[in-house]
C-alpha cells in the first residue's frame, strides 16, 4: 500500500513535540488575529506569515498550516457570531450561522462549523494525498470556456441565496457584478469607473464591501433595535449538537465534503465557490427551503464542510507544479520560497520528506484546530454575553484597523462608511447582500474568461458548445434556470387563476 | 398609479439610477462587439439589465392587489453618529496617529448607544488602546502612525 | 533620548555631507515594499534588509505596501524625505508602466534617484500542450502558419514586452491573452488554451523540469546557468532579444549623492557574498551589482526601449 507508506512517511518526519507545539501555536494565533472581526484570513496569513521566518523548514510550513486554519475558522467565528465575513466563503456562513446565533444557538453552529470542517479536512487530505497527480491533469482540462460555463453556473446558483423576492435577488447579483468591475480591467488595461482615484485602480477591496454592508449596517440594526439585541444575547441554549442536529447536519457535511473536494482543485475560482455550490446544493435537497436563512443548520455545516475540503485540495495545483489557487495559496507558496522549498513538480519525488509531512501536517493543522476550538466555542459564546455598549466600538476598531491595512490608506474606510450607508439602505429596502457579495467575487472572473475564451475562439461562440466540460456545465445551468423558473411561472398561474 | 409596496418601489428606483449610471459611465469606454469585448461592453450591458430589472420591480410594487408594504422609518441617529465616527478616525488617523483616533472612534461611537455612560466608555477605550497597541502595533508590527506626527517626529 | 540623537544628525548634516555618509544611517532605514508581503520582491526586500542592518547597526524595517499594481508604494516613496532613510525597491515593470499608463501618480525619472541594482533573471520562453514544437525553428515555422496566442500577467507587464520584443526581432504576429498575474496564465499554458509564454526564469524553471512545459530560448545575452542546455534567442537566430526581470533599489529624488554612494557601496558587498549569491541562484537569478550612475542609466534606457516597442505593438490601456 504505497499511500500508507507515503502518509507514514509524512507523520514520521512531522510528528515530533516541537513540530506539535509549532502546530498548536500557529493554530492559536491564526484563531485569535482571525477572529477579529475585520481581519479576513488572508490579512491574518498575511500578519503572522513573518513568525515562522525564523523557523526549520517543515516546522515552519507545519506553524503556517496552523495558522492557515487557525485563520480560515477564526473567519468562521466571525462570521457567525457578529454577521461579517471575512472572506468570500464565509459570505454563506453569515446567513444560516448568524440566524443560528440570534436564536441562541451560536455554540451549536460554532462546533457544528467545526467538526463538520475536521471531517471535510480530513476527507480533503486524503484526496490529496491519493490522488493529486491525475487531479492536475484533470484540472488542466479547464481552460476559459470552462471556467466562464462553471462561473455561469455558479451565478444562477447565487439566486438561491436569497430567501425574498426572486427579482430583487437578481438585481443584487447584477449589482454585484458591476462592483466586481471596478477597477483595472485585466484585458485592456483600462481603469474602470476609478474617478481618477490609483486607491481604485486594483478593484474595491472585499473586505471594504464586508465591512460596510455586512458589519456597520448590523451595528446600526442592532443600535435602532435596542430589544431585539438583549434578548437574544440573554438566552443562550446549549453548546453542542444534538443527536438530532447530528442526524441533519451529517448528510449535509458529506455532501460539502464531496463538492468541496471536487470544486477545491480548480485554481481561482474553487476556494469561492465551493461553500456557494454547498448552500445551493442543500437547499435544492432539503424537504425544508424555507428554513434556509432562518437558521438551518444544513446551511453551516454543509458550505463549511465544503469550504475545509476546498481548502485542502487547493493545495493541488499549489503543491504538484508550484502554481497558486488564490490569494491565501500564493502567500503561502511565498512562504515556501522564503525557506528555500521551490514548489514544483520535482517535490514530490527529490523531497519526499517534506512532501509527505506537509500533507501530514496540513492533517495535524486540522486536528489541532477541533482540539483547541471545542473548549473555545463556550468562551466565543460568552463573548455574546458581553454588553452591546463595549463590544460594538471594539467591532467598530477592529474592522477600521483591517480595513486600513489593506493599501494602508484611508481612503478604503471612507469606502467603507459608504458601503456602510449604502447597506443600511439596502437593509430597509429589504435588498439581501450575500447574492450582492457572490456577483462582487464573480463578475470579474466571469468577463476575464469570456473575452479570453473568444481571443482563443477568434470570435467564435461555439467554443462552449464545442467543448464537452463546457457543454455539460452550461447544460447543467439551463436545468437550473428552469428549476428556478417554473415554480415561480407556476405561482404566477395560480395566482392568475385565483384572480379570476 | 398608487404605490402600494413602498420598499420594492424604492430598490427598484435605487436598480434604475445605479443601472442607467453604470451603463452612462461605460459608455466612455471602447465598446467594441460581442465576440471582441472592448472594456465597455459587459458593464454597459449589465447596467441596461440592471436598470430593466429595477422597472420591473416598480410594475410589481404599483400593483394595485399587491400585499402592501410600507416604507420604515430610518435610525438617523445611529447612522450618522456611526459613520461620523469612522470618518474622524479616518481623518484624524494619518496626522494624530493610532491612539488619538482610537479614542474619538471609541468615545464617539459609544455616543450612539442608548445605554451610554461615561464611566464604562472611558474604561473600555482604556482598554482598546492597550490591545491595539499589544497587539497591532507591537506583535504584528502593522504599519499605522502610533502618534502624532508633530511629537514622533 | 531620541531627541538627543536627532539632535546629533541634525548637527552632522550641518558639519560635512561626508561626515553625513559615513554616519548613514543613524537610525532606522525603510524599505517598502510595493506589493504584499510574500512576493518575490518581498522576499528579496527581506534578504536584503537583513544583511544591510547586520552591515548597519540599525534595523532595516521592510514595509509592504501594496496597491495599484506598485503605485501607492512607489508614490510613496517619491514623496518622502529624501535622506535615504526611506527605500523603494522596483522591478523592470517600473520603467514599462509609464509606457502603457498615462496618469501615474508618480514620475519615474524626476521623482527618484536610482541607488543600487540588485540582480537579473532571464526571461524563458516557454510552450505548453498546444504547440508541439521541439525548438524555436519549428516554433518559428508553427508561428508563420498560424496566429499563435501568447498569454500574458496583464497589459504591460515584462511578459507582454517580453513577447512582443521577440515578435517584433523574428518577424511574426502573436495576439495576447490577459490574465490576472503570471499564475493564471502559466496554468492555461501548461493545459494548451493559450500557445505560449515569456516567463521569467523562477517561475518557470521547476515546471521545464517537470516536463510540463518547453523551455525553447532565453532572452539574456548569455545561456542562463541554471538551464544551460536552452539556446539564447541571439544563438537561435532572433536577434536583439534584450529583455531581463530585474530588481533595484530607489530613493527619492534629492537624496544627496553622498548617501546614495554609501548605500549602493554597502548593497554591491552584499551582492558579493557567497549567501547573497545563493539565494539569488534559488530564483534562477543573479546579482548585477553597478554604479548608481550606471544603474540610472539603464532605467533612462528601458524607459525610452519599452516606449518604442509599447508604439509598434500598440501596447496601452485603450
Amino acid at each position: 500500500m504505497e499511500l500508507f507508506d507515503n502518509l507514514m512517511l509524512g507523520f514520521a518526519s512531522a510528528l515530533t513535540i516541537q513540530n506539535l507545539l509549532y502546530a498548536f501555536g500557529g493554530c492559536v494565533l491564526g484563531t485569535l488575529i482571525g477572529v477579529l472581526p475585520g481581519l479576513g484570513p488572508l490579512a491574518t496569513i498575511s500578519m503572522l506569515l513573518p513568525f515562522t521566518f525564523g523557523l526549520e523548514p517543515l516546522s515552519a510550513l507545519i506553524m503556517l498550516s496552523g495558522i492557515y486554519y487557525g485563520a480560515a475558522y477564526g473567519g468562521s467565528t466571525t462570521a457567525i457570531l457578529v454577521n461579517l465575513p471575512g472572506e468570500t466563503s464565509s459570505v454563506v456562513t453569515v446567513l444560516d450561522g448568524y440566524q443560528m446565533a440570534r436564536q441562541g444557538r451560536a455554540g451549536v453552529a460554532l462546533s457544528t462549523a467545526a467538526l463538520g470542517s475536521f471531517f471535510a479536512g480530513c476527507v480533503g487530505t486524503l484526496i490529496l494525498a491519493a490522488f493529486a497527480k491525475p487531479l492536475t491533469e484533470f484540472a488542466f482540462e479547464f481552460g476559459p470556456a470552462e471556467y466562464f460555463s462553471l462561473m455561469t453556473m455558479g451565478l444562477v446558483g447565487a439566486v438561491s441565496l436569497a430567501s425574498g423576492p426572486l427579482l430583487k435577488a437578481i438585481g443584487m447579483i447584477v449589482l454585484g457584478l458591476l462592483l466586481g468591475l471596478v477597477g483595472t480591467d485585466v484585458a485592456s488595461g483600462v481603469m474602470r469607473f476609478t474617478f481618477g482615484l490609483p486607491q481604485l485602480w486594483e478593484g474595491i477591496d472585499f473586505i471594504v464591501i464586508a465591512v460596510g454592508i455586512f458589519a456597520f449596517g448590523e451595528i446600526i440594526a442592532s443600535l435602532e433595535h435596542k430589544e431585539i439585541r438583549e434578548a437574544y444575547t440573554g438566552k443562550i441554549t446549549n453548546l453542542w449538537p444534538t443527536l438530532a442536529d447530528f442526524k441533519r447536519m451529517m448528510p449535509a457535511v458529506l455532501r460539502g465534503s464531496a463538492i468541496g473536494s471536487a470544486v477545491g482543485i480548480l485554481p481561482g475560482a474553487g476556494l469561492s465557490l465551493a461553500s456557494f455550490f454547498a448552500y445551493s446544493l442543500e437547499k435544492k435537497v432539503s424537504r425544508t427551503p424555507e428554513k434556509f436563512g432562518r437558521g438551518a443548520i444544513e446551511g453551516v455545516a454543509g458550505p463549511e464542510a465544503a469550504n475545509n475540503a476546498a481548502a485542502q485540495t487547493a493545495f493541488v495545483p499549489t503543491l504538484t507544479l508550484g502554481i497558486p489557487g488564490s490569494a491565501t495559496m500564493a502567500l503561502m507558496l511565498g512562504a515556501m520560497i522564503v525557506h528555500n522549498i521551490q514548489p514544483g513538480p520535482q517535490v514530490m519525488t527529490s523531497n519526499p520528506s517534506l512532501f509527505w509531512g506537509l500533507i501530514a501536517s496540513m492533517w495535524i493543522g486540522n486536528l489541532m484546530l477541533v482540539i483547541l476550538n471545542l473548549p473555545l466555542v463556550g468562551i466565543w459564546v460568552k463573548l455574546l454575553t458581553v454588553p452591546f455598549k463595549v463590544l460594538y466600538p471594539a467591532i467598530l476598531l477592529f474592522c477600521c484597523v483591517g480595513v486600513y491595512s489593506v493599501q494602508n490608506s484611508v481612503f478604503d474606510l471612507f469606502l467603507a462608511v459608504g458601503f456602510g450607508f449604502f447597506g443600511y439602505a439596502l437593509r430597509k429596502l429589504e435588498c439581501e447582500p450575500a447574492p450582492l457579495m457572490l456577483g462582487f467575487v464573480l463578475g470579474p472572473m466571469i468577463e476575464e474568461n469570456f473575452r479570453r475564451a473568444m481571443v482563443l475562439s477568434k470570435g467564435d461562440f461555439a467554443i462552449f458548445i464545442h467543448r464537452p466540460i463546457s457543454a455539460v456545465l452550461l447544460a447543467v445551468t439551463a436545468i437550473l434556470i428552469i428549476a428556478v423558473a417554473l415554480p415561480a411561472i407556476r405561482n404566477k398561474r395560480e395566482e392568475a387563476f385565483q384572480e379570476d | 398609479m398608487k404605490i402600494v409596496r413602498q420598499k420594492d418601489f424604492a430598490s427598484g428606483l435605487l436598480y434604475i439610477i445605479l443601472g442607467i449610471a453604470f451603463a452612462v459611465a461605460s459608455y466612455g469606454y471602447r465598446m467594441g462587439t460581442a465576440s471582441r469585448m472592448g472594456p465597455g461592453y459587459f458593464p454597459f450591458w449589465l447596467g441596461i439589465i440592471m436598470a430593466a430589472i429595477g422597472v420591473m420591480v416598480i410594475l410589481g410594487a404599483v400593483r394595485s392587489r399587491a400585499e402592501p408594504q410600507r416604507m420604515e422609518r430610518w435610525a438617523l441617529g445611529p447612522l450618522f453618529i456611526i459613520l461620523a465616527s469612522v470618518v474622524v478616525f479616518g481623518l484624524l488617523l494619518d496626522t494624530l496617529g493610532l491612539v488619538l483616533s482610537l479614542i474619538a472612534l471609541v468615545v464617539g461611537s459609544s455616543l450612539a448607544s442608548h445605554e451610554f455612560t461615561w464611566r464604562a466608555t472611558l474604561i473600555n477605550t482604556l482598554v482598546l488602546i492597550v490591545f491595539a497597541l499589544v497587539v497591532f502595533v507591537y506583535a504584528l508590527n502593522l504599519q499605522f502612525p502610533v502618534w502624532p506626527t508633530f511629537i514622533a517626529g | 533620548m531620541k531627541f538627543v540623537r536627532y539632535a546629533l544628525t541634525a548637527a552632522a548634516m550641518a558639519f560635512a555631507t561626508t561626515a553625513v555618509a559615513q554616519q548613514f544611517p543613524a537610525k532606522p532605514v525603510t524599505l517598502v515594499v510595493p506589493f504584499a508581503a510574500g512576493g518575490s520582491n518581498d522576499i528579496l526586500a527581506r534578504h536584503l534588509g537583513d544583511n544591510l542592518s547586520k552591515m548597519w547597526g540599525q534595523p532595516v524595517v521592510v514595509s509592504n505596501m501594496p496597491g495599484a499594481g506598485a503605485a501607492i508604494g512607489s508614490a510613496h516613496v517619491s514623496k518622502a524625505p529624501a535622506d535615504g532613510y526611506t527605500l523603494l525597491i522596483a522591478s523592470v515593470t517600473f520603467t514599462m508602466n509609464p509606457a502603457v499608463q498615462k496618469n501615474l501618480p508618480f514620475d519615474p525619472v524626476k521623482g527618484f534617484k536610482p541607488v543600487a541594482m540588485i540582480g537579473k533573471v532571464p526571461l524563458v520562453l516557454v510552450v505548453g500542450k498546444s504547440v508541439p514544437a521541439k525548438n524555436i525553428q519549428e516554433f518559428l515555422q508553427t508561428a508563420k502558419t498560424k496566429e499563435l496566442a501568447y498569454a500574458t500577467s496583464g497589459v504591460g507587464t515584462v511578459n507582454q514586452f517580453g513577447a512582443e520584443l521577440f515578435a517584433q526581432s523574428a518577424g511574426i504576429k502573436m495576439i495576447p491573452v490577459h490574465y490576472k498575474g503570471g499564475s493564471e496564465a502559466m496554468t492555461d499554458v501548461i493545459g494548451g488554451h493559450a500557445d505560449l509564454f515569456m516567463s521569467s526564469m523562477t517561475q518557470a524553471l521547476p515546471l521545464i523540469r517537470g516536463g510540463q512545459l518547453r523551455g525553447l530560448v532565453v532572452t539574456s545575452d548569455q545561456r542562463a546557468s541554471v538551464a544551460p542546455e536552452i539556446p539564447t534567442a541571439d544563438e537561435a537566430g532572433v536577434k536583439g532579444v534584450d529583455v531581463e526581470q530585474w530588481w533595484g533599489i530607489l530613493a527619492p529624488a534629492g537624496t544627496p549623492d553622498e548617501i546614495v554612494n554609501k548605500i549602493n557601496g554597502d548593497i554591491n558587498k552584499v551582492l558579493g557574498t557567497e549567501a547573497t549569491k545563493e539565494f539569488l541562484a534559488r530564483d534562477a537569478a543573479r546579482p548585477t551589482p553597478m554604479s548608481a550612475q550606471a544603474f540610472g542609466k539603464l532605467i533612462q534606457d528601458e524607459l525610452q526601449k519599452w516606449r518604442t516597442i509599447a508604439e509598434k505593438a500598440d501596447i496601452q490601456a485603450q
